[in-house]
């Protein structure tokens, strides 16, 4: 299938890939989007087994972002297919020829050992596109390409179409009741249908391809959770909403008390509780897959340069609300979750930004393909 | 519409919402010093010209050019089905 894929071609793969292997099963999600497309996800675990930590690795849930649904199609690909040969799994080299002088990325190798543990050890699930209107739309014509949000048909009397499905999930929703003034006008997300990017919708978790995600979230139990986006070479962990703190667990986001008082600001006087475990455990989980990336990037300096990964939490300066990251995150209040977004690829080194050409195309996908390995491995350790 | 890198304050960069024809990716903010972040965004014009307004600095990263160059050679990829999709 060559990148970058339609979304058709997403599901009709995951289909083939339910057919061609006994690992792996393809399930349709409960709800169709608003223009009655099916989106569906894949579980990998060796035939029988029930058991082990659940992850799941979600993309696509803004349409102009064309490489995250790819790249996780291909991981399961070449997962499945190192698992039943019982071979390693190779991670091919790659070229830079764009650049001046060439840059080489050397291969990798995921031990065969590795690759079983993942398989028969995890319950992995996929659902490489979360929001398959938008990315037809985004596909349809180069004057659409730069469409992030959704399909959703416009309100009576609005001509203004879509939902950000990334700023409607049932977590701290309601900006306008979580911050005061300076974050709201600070933070990534609008109740303003017109707005093209960041329309949080008519109510948390309206959209179709949101409660397809929750539902998979919360009935899986997932415990490990990766939304991959496009770009900025950055791992977020929550909090997205407002900066970290571990000192009061009264300043979180469930708490009314703190509405309309939030800031939204880093090193303000409001920041969303976070555990002390928490913040380390993501930390190292985090380092696993930055290092991952870094160490495959081999000894070219420029190479290792634009292989660099930030392990960061989601608040740098604009907050955001009603993220799939944190919405995971809030599912246990005991922190026990970890969640991360991955933003592949970059704005620089003609890499991009949300729309890698496909001479480049492999550099993003080896990234995410190797964050999301070291990920798997933590996951397989506990 | 280019592709941009936008420097400045903190109080100017959190207020980048409010800037017509400015389409940032928030999640590339870094900080730089202690007051100073940057972000990447796809601007217009009038965005880049609102920009200096504000006493924020901006670099070019791709020109409108290279832009629908690149658009180009993905749409070419694309085989769409006769509704699109």
């Amino acid at each position: 299938m060559a990148y970058p894929s339609t979304a058709r071609e997403i599901e009709a793969r995951l289909g083939e890939l339910d057919a061609a292997h006994e690992a792996c099963t393809r399930t349709a999600l409960p709800n169709r989007t608003h223009e009655g497309r099916t989106v569906s996800y894949l579980r990998i675990a060796a035939a029988g087994s029930d058991s082990g930590p659940r992850v799941l690795f979600a993309g696509g849930a803004h349409a102009r972002e064309w490489a995250p649904p790819d790249a996780l199609l291909t991981l399961v690909e070449r997962l499945l297919i190192a698992y039943e040969a019982g071979d390693d799994l190779v991670i091919a080299a790659f070229t830079d020829a764009a650049a001046s002088p060439d840059i080489p990325y050397p291969a990798a190798t995921i031990a065969a050992a590795g690759v079983r543990r993942i398989v028969e050890g995890l319950q992995l699930f996929v659902l490489p596109c979360i929001n398959p209107d938008g990315r037809a739309f985004s596909q349809s014509s180069p004057v659409n390409a730069m469409w992030r949000k959704n399909r959703r048909p416009p309100a009576p009397g609005s001509p203004c179409r879509g939902v950000d499905t990334n700023r409607n999930f049932d977590v701290a929703w309601d900006l306008e009741r979580y911050y005061d003034d300076g974050g709201e006008q600070a933070v990534a997300a609008t109740t303003d249908p017109c707005d093209p990017q960041t329309y949080i919708g008519p109510s948390a978790a309206s959209e179709p391809e949101v409660r397809n995600v929750q539902a998979l979230l919360a009935e899986q139990r997932i415990a490990y959770f990766v939304d991959v986006h496009s770009f900025s070479r950055k791992l977020l962990y929550p909090w997205g909403m407002d900066d970290n703190q571990s000192r009061d667990p009264a300043q979180n986001w469930r708490n009314p008390a703190w509405d309309d008082r939030r800031d939204g600001a880093p090193g303000g006087a409001y920041g969303e509780f976070i555990a002390r475990p928490a913040i380390d455990r993501h930390e190292r989980v985090g380092r696993a897959m930055r290092d991952a990336i870094l160490s495959a990037a081999g000894s070219d300096r420029r190479a290792r340069v634009r292989s660099e990964y930030a392990v960061e939490p989601g608040l740098a300066l604009y907050p955001t609300t009603g993220t799939a990251s944190d919405y995971a995150f809030s599912l246990d209040e005991n922190g026990s979750i970890t969640s991360f977004t991955l933003e592949c690829g970059s704005d620089a080194d003609g890499e991009g930004g949300f729309q890698p050409v496909p001479s480049i195309y492999p550099k993003i996908e080896r990234e995410v393909h190797l964050s999301l390995l070291a990920m798997l491995a933590e996951a397989a350790r506990t | 519409m280019q592709l941009v890198r936008i420097a400045g304050p903190t109080v100017a960069m959190r207020a980048l919402g409010e800037v017509e024809g400015l389409d940032l990716e928030r999640s590339s903010a870094s900080r730089l010093d202690d007051d100073t972040w940057q972000v990447a965004g796809y601007a217009t014009d009038e965005a880049l010209a609102e920009l200096e307004q504000r006493g924020l600095s901006s670099e070019l990263i791709a020109a409108p050019d290279e832009l629908a160059a690149e658009r180009d050679e993905l749409f070419s990829q694309i085989t769409r089905d006769e509704d699109g999709s």
